[in-house]
């Protein structure tokens, strides 16, 4: 049952290993411009003041071929569990349900169960191997950058790195299969597949993944005078109302909120002093008088060292999910299908 | 008392609202060719199905060759399924097929299925979905006969064969009867292609069983009856009416009658198997206990 | 060697008709004593049918004694028909034609003494049983 397993596997098997293969030899002709852009920028020696090296760094790094295999990486990294649970996981049982040669299979001298538990666990080896390996390739690769970007725990790029990606393809894969076992079509299943994974992870990374460990509070008196400290401030005359915020100045950290409040606790938005803030007004006169409100500043964050608890956390909820659809992949053969 | 391939009580099957066995009792006796016929949608693919568990009934029992279909890797090995239009993986080759079966199944001869293959001169690097439709139900044939079954289901196997396809197959599957005395299961909507090779026949109509029994029993039991007008009921007693039709003048019954017919106004024929299942499946289901099989 | 075939239309059952090819190929010739038949395989190989058919039908000739069966060699032919029937072919013949002409005679078209021969002689294959 094993070899028959990669038997039919064996196309995609090809095709995997030579897109790796292919994106292997890429970031390794690449990583020599990015080590260069590092020592370019001098930031091994950058000590307290970095902004300005770093930014010369990523500002080359994005100018060059790196820059275009980067975005390439996250957009792959992104896709890589879709195109798992799309051509790997929804045909796997629906295929053979759909051309009836679950009717030949069945009927070799392998219960049903061990041939579901062939498949799954070899396809799903692989999709595990699959994305540790290319995540990790990648997260080598792009490790200089990953740090002067600060990024790496925020919404976009924390789903593609570290080990949530695997999380993500298993899901994927075993959403995949288990659909593919009730629609019992390849195409719908693939579709069904595609949108549901879809709905999974946006899910995750608007309303979810924030919660999933209690983020840091704090609050502190409003600075929106300092040089670079103010982010945000918008006045709307016919309203009486103003957005003013400052700015967090968490780099690393993945901000969730970040309001001007009161002293009662509210978030301020007005009524403005039209003397202070008019239109004739020079904007330090209305930051003057915004400051002698004396707001403070609420944030609401999780700092770059909750990186790897949200990576655990997610990833545990994403292996989760899969040890279900597994569950009832098992429990729904041995009692429907025909 | 030999041990019946395949056992079943009050076998049903229902999908929803719909009964596609309905109270299906069978003692089908072993080293048999056993056809079973019946229109389509009577019930034969779900019948079968169950026989080698791929579905499970409603109500009541089968045993096949004395243990529950498809419990486990030994019974799998006894029995070999063809499915109806004999499903094949159509990306791999014949070669690979009887790999699969090499690898699944702990009776498998190679030697005899790479003959087999040979002499229907096919090509096992040849991928499955190249095949004719004749040439796909021989590859399933030969991966069914290559585990060596004790019994052998087919379902529908030339339906959908020209008629030289249909031949060749037939004749593969009866070389298979003389060479390892196994038990085959038939199914088809025409009786044209079991009357050469059946000796039990079960007819299935409308998810019921309506007779059951070796076909020489059945051709000896049975007659085609013409007379001039009459009543059913005035025919010699212990004279079962299988079916009747009447002009104005003359009367035309098909009976089941254990002793041979005596009345000098009948005129006395024998059935072909055809006339057999026709007369049956156009009996209305009026008897809830449809005729069994007339051996013990 | 003699090769079988099956008519589906003849309403005779197949293992008599297999008799039948068996007994017809002796009476011509063509099967003499020591002659070996068909095995089962080759039988069912060539013509479709059930191999306990093939098996009945020799059987049924080894009751009549016209065959035998060696186990693990084959089943052979013990008698020549030839000799016996065809002497006795010519006075039977000529009965049948003054029979013919008698019933010809009494006003009986093809049809019917087709109809009486056939009605006489299966009632006399019936009681011979």
């Amino acid at each position: 049952m094993i070899w028959f397993t990669w038997r039919q596997f064996r196309a995609q098997t090809w095709i995997t290993i030579g897109a790796l293969a292919a994106l292997g030899g890429v970031l390794v002709i690449t990583a020599g411009s990015i080590a260069d852009a590092y020592e370019a920028a001098n930031v091994a020696n950058c000590g307290g003041n970095c902004a300005d090296a770093l930014d010369a760094f990523l500002q080359q790094v994005r100018g060059s071929t790196s820059g275009t295999v980067y975005d390439l990486t996250n957009v792959l990294l992104h896709v890589m569990p879709v195109l798992i649970g799309v051509f790997w996981g929804a045909p796997l049982i629906a295929r053979e349900l759909e051309t009836g040669t679950h009717r030949l299979a069945w009927n070799q001298s392998v219960t049903r169960t061990r041939w579901l538990a062939a498949k799954l666990g070899i396809i799903g080896t692989a999709t595990a191997a699959t994305a540790g390996l290319l995540t990790w390739a990648v997260s080598v690769w792009a490790q200089d950058v990953d740090s002067a970007t600060g990024d790496r725990i925020a919404p976009g790029l924390f789903e593609i790195r570290g080990i949530v990606p695997i999380g993500y393809a298993l899901f994927a894969f075993t959403l995949g299969v288990a659909l593919g076992m009730i629609i019992r079509r390849t195409v719908p299943a693939m579709a069904a597949t595609l949108g549901i994974y879809v709905v999974t992870a946006i899910s995750m990374t608007e309303w979810l993944r924030a919660h999933l460990i209690s983020a840091t509070h704090t609050i502190k008196p409003l600075d929106i005078t300092s040089p670079g400290a103010l982010e945000t401030l918008n006045i709307n005359p016919e309203t009486n109302q103003v957005i003013v915020r400052g700015s967090a100045n968490l780099p690393d950290a993945w901000v969730l909120s970040n309001e001007s409040i009161t002293d009662a606790g509210h978030v301020f938005t007005g009524p403005i002093n039209m003397q202070a803030c008019g239109d004739n007004q020079s904007p330090e006169t209305c930051l003057n008088w915004v400051d002698s409100l004396g707001l403070r500043q609420e944030l609401s964050y999780h700092p770059a060292n909750h990186f790897w608890p949200l990576q655990w956390a997610e990833t545990g909820i994403l292996l989760g999910l899969s040890a279900l659809l597994v569950g009832f992949c098992f429990w729904w053969i041995r009692r429907r299908v025909s | 008392m030999i041990s019946p391939v395949i056992q079943a009580e009050g076998l049903s099957k229902r999908y929803g609202r719909r009964e596609a066995l309905s109270d299906c009792t069978l003692s089908i006796p072993p080293k048999h060719v056993v056809g079973l016929v019946g229109p389509n949608g009577a019930g034969k693919t779900t019948l079968l199905h169950v026989a080698v568990g791929l579905l499970p009934p409603t109500k009541g029992r089968i045993e096949v060759l004395g243990g529950r279909p498809a419990s486990d890797p030994a019974q799998l090995a006894r029995v070999g399924f063809v499915a109806q239009d004999a499903p094949t993986y159509a990306g791999l080759s014949i070669a690979d097929h009887l790999r699969f079966g090499a690898h699944t199944n702990p009776r498998w001869d190679q030697r005899m299925a790479e003959e087999r293959i040979t002499k229907l001169g096919l090509d096992p690097s040849q991928k499955a979905g190249r095949l004719s439709g004749g040439q796909r139900a021989q590859l399933a044939l030969t991966m069914a006969i290559a585990k060596r079954p004790e019994l052998l289901i087919l379902d529908e196997p030339v339906a959908s064969l020209d008629p030289l396809a249909r031949r060749e197959f037939l004749q593969g599957l009866m070389g298979f009867i003389a060479d390892q005395d196994a038990s085959v299961i038939l199914s088809s909507h025409l009786v044209s292609d079991l009357e050469r090779v059946c000796d039990y026949l079960i007819v299935l109509v409308a998810s019921r069983v309506r007779v059951a029994g070796e076909v020489d029993d059945l051709l000896a039991s049975h007659f085609r009856l013409t007379g001039p007008r009459r009543d059913p009921a005035d025919l010699p007693p212990g004279t079962e009416v299988i079916e009747d039709s009447h002009t104005d003048r003359q009367s035309t019954f098909i009976v089941r009658r254990a002793a041979p017919i005596d009345d000098p106004a009948l005129s006395v024929e024998q059935l072909t198997l055809e006339d057999l299942v026709l007369a049956y499946m156009s009996r209305a289901p009026r008897n809830p206990h449809p005729a069994l099989e007339t051996t013990p | 060697m003699i090769e079988f075939h099956l008519d589906g239309r003849s309403g005779v059952a197949p293992y008599m008709q297999l008799i039948q090819q068996v007994r017809q190929a002796m009476r011509l010739g063509l099967l003499t004593e020591g002659d070996q038949l068909p095995t089962v395989k080759d039988v069912v190989a060539k013509v479709a049918i059930n191999p306990n058919t093939v098996l009945k039908a020799y059987r049924e000739l080894e009751y009549e004694g016209l065959v035998t069966a060696r186990p693990g060699v084959g089943t052979f032919v013990t008698q020549t028909l030839t000799d016996e029937s065809l002497a006795a072919h010519g006075p039977l013949r000529d009965e049948l034609r003054a029979w013919l002409a008698r019933a010809r005679a009494a006003g009986l078209n093809a049809e019917s003494i087709e109809a009486l021969f056939a009605t006489t002689f299966r009632t006399l294959v019936e009681e011979l049983r």
